[in-house]
């Protein structure tokens, strides 16, 4: 092995620097954060007043769009949409401006009421929207004339800011950047059981009580990363979900995780001969992960869960995870399983100092 | 009014309670929350101490041991 070994420490340490500042200091993109009135009624004038966060209204004052979208749930065709443009914008703040709409006497859809996304633009901030918010209604259903009231207005050209931000998501907002530190907590876990696995089978083929302590050390520190991950999550549910603990499935099979490995630690000490104590925790081990990998990957994914990737949904599909996160994240998780590894070796190298003592006073 | 009206209505309005719970500003909820962020450093920061304090108890066994000899 190569415990012994610098360079991978550095890469993990410089990884795990690079990940905190990165992670810490890029800003969020702007988002919006509610828009009053949102309850409307189609041909009338209204006046939206829109309040952001992290934008630079003022700064762009000149070059701020704002648009009421809105896609046809029973449409045949997915591509359609119609757009409306704001005929008049005032700046109020920096995070905060009102847009007057003329609205058409009818909606381009067939029932009474749909639901319009706002989307702000400025050339400074990019593109921003809060979906499928303002609720429109309408007395008499026109789809002819809807649809060709809403086609009239010019294909709308939309900004990408140049520089790099972190999604703006509702509710979660700045907590965002938790997804380097807290996911990547799991996944290291996830390499350190699995490694110790691996040195379970080694010891049962070989009974090289060098790979029983290569086990135990990396069990250790996967127990460690499992249950950082539960304290870590449990902060950020109370302030995003509201409460510190859910039923979520997630949450209670990562419990269970940390309860069977937790009676590993406990067989362990129950077993006073040495060859036994090895012998069991390595068969303890491998059903361990066998167990465990259902209740995380697979369980989840069958009910409806509060975390991403879960309730039949792919993992970091589009919704989740986006590039600027997936280009610090990946690299996160790279630095905690560096650093897991080379808190397991320290485990091992003492325990291993230890052993070779108690086998010298032995003898 | 028919089906779907009172479904929006009512989606409306649990909308409304969810942004009055976002809206309540405290301690960890001012400046969108970044306190939180600050909240989980800090815990995996302990975490690691616990670690070191563990780490070192152990080398004082090994320590305790050789100087015996």
């Amino acid at each position: 092995m190569t415990e012994k070994h610098y360079w991978w420490k550095i890469v993990g340490v410089v990884l795990m620097l690079i990940v905190i500042n990165r992670g810490l200091l890029t800003p969020l993109k702007h988002g919006i954060m509610d828009v009053s009135p949102d309850r409307i009624e189609a041909g009338k004038q209204v006046v939206f007043k829109i309040n952001s966060y992290n934008a630079n209204y003022k700064q762009a004052e000149k070059e701020i769009q704002v648009y009421l979208k809105h896609v046809p749930e029973d449409s045949k065709n997915k591509q359609e949409e119609f757009i409306l443009k704001a005929n008049a914008i005032e700046v109020i703040n920096e995070n905060q401006l009102q847009a007057s709409f003329q609205l058409p006497s009818h909606l381009p859809d067939s029932r009474k009421v749909a639901l319009f996304t706002l989307i702000v633009d400025n050339a400074l901030d990019g593109a921003t929207a809060i979906p499928s918010k303002i609720i429109m209604l309408q007395d008499s259903v026109d789809l002819a004339d809807g649809i060709r009231q809403w086609s009239s207005s010019d294909k709308p050209h939309f900004h990408s800011p140049n520089k790099m931000y972190f999604p703006y998501r509702n509710i979660l907002v700045e907590t965002i950047r938790n997804t380097f530190f807290h996911v990547s907590l799991w996944f290291s876990m996830f390499l350190m059981f699995g490694m110790s696995v691996y040195y379970s089978v080694k010891y049962l083929k070989s009974n090289d009580p060098d790979a029983d302590l290569r086990s135990f050390a990396l069990v250790r520190t996967g127990l460690f990363f499992g249950i950082m991950g539960c304290l870590t999550g449990s902060l950020w549910a109370r302030f995003t979900w509201e409460t510190w603990w859910t039923t979520d499935i997630k949450l209670n099979m990562a419990a269970l995780t940390i309860l069977i490995y937790m009676s590993y630690l406990v067989l362990r000490a129950a077993i006073e001969d040495k060859d036994r104590k090895a012998r069991i925790s390595a068969a303890y081990n491998i059903f361990a992960l066998v167990a465990v990998i259902p209740l995380i990957f697979i369980l989840p994914r069958l009910t409806d869960s509060l975390h991403p990737g879960n309730g039949g949904n792919p993992a970091f599909g589009s919704d989740d995870m986006d590039n600027s996160l997936r280009i610090i994240f990946y690299p996160a998780v790279l630095a905690f399983m560096l650093v897991g590894l080379w808190m397991a070796s320290l485990l091992y190298r003492s325990d291993k100092l230890l052993y070779i003592i108690e086998e010298k006073e032995n003898n | 009014m028919n089906l779907i009206d009172l479904f929006l209505l009512t989606h409306n309005g649990l909308f409304l309670v969810v942004n009055s719970i976002v809206e309540s500003t405290d301690f960890m909820r001012e400046t969108g929350k970044i306190h939180v962020v600050y909240g989980v450093i800090t815990i995996i920061f302990i975490g690691i101490t616990l670690f070191l304090v563990y780490l070192e108890r152990k080398i004082s066994q090994i320590e305790k041991k050789i100087n015996n000899d």
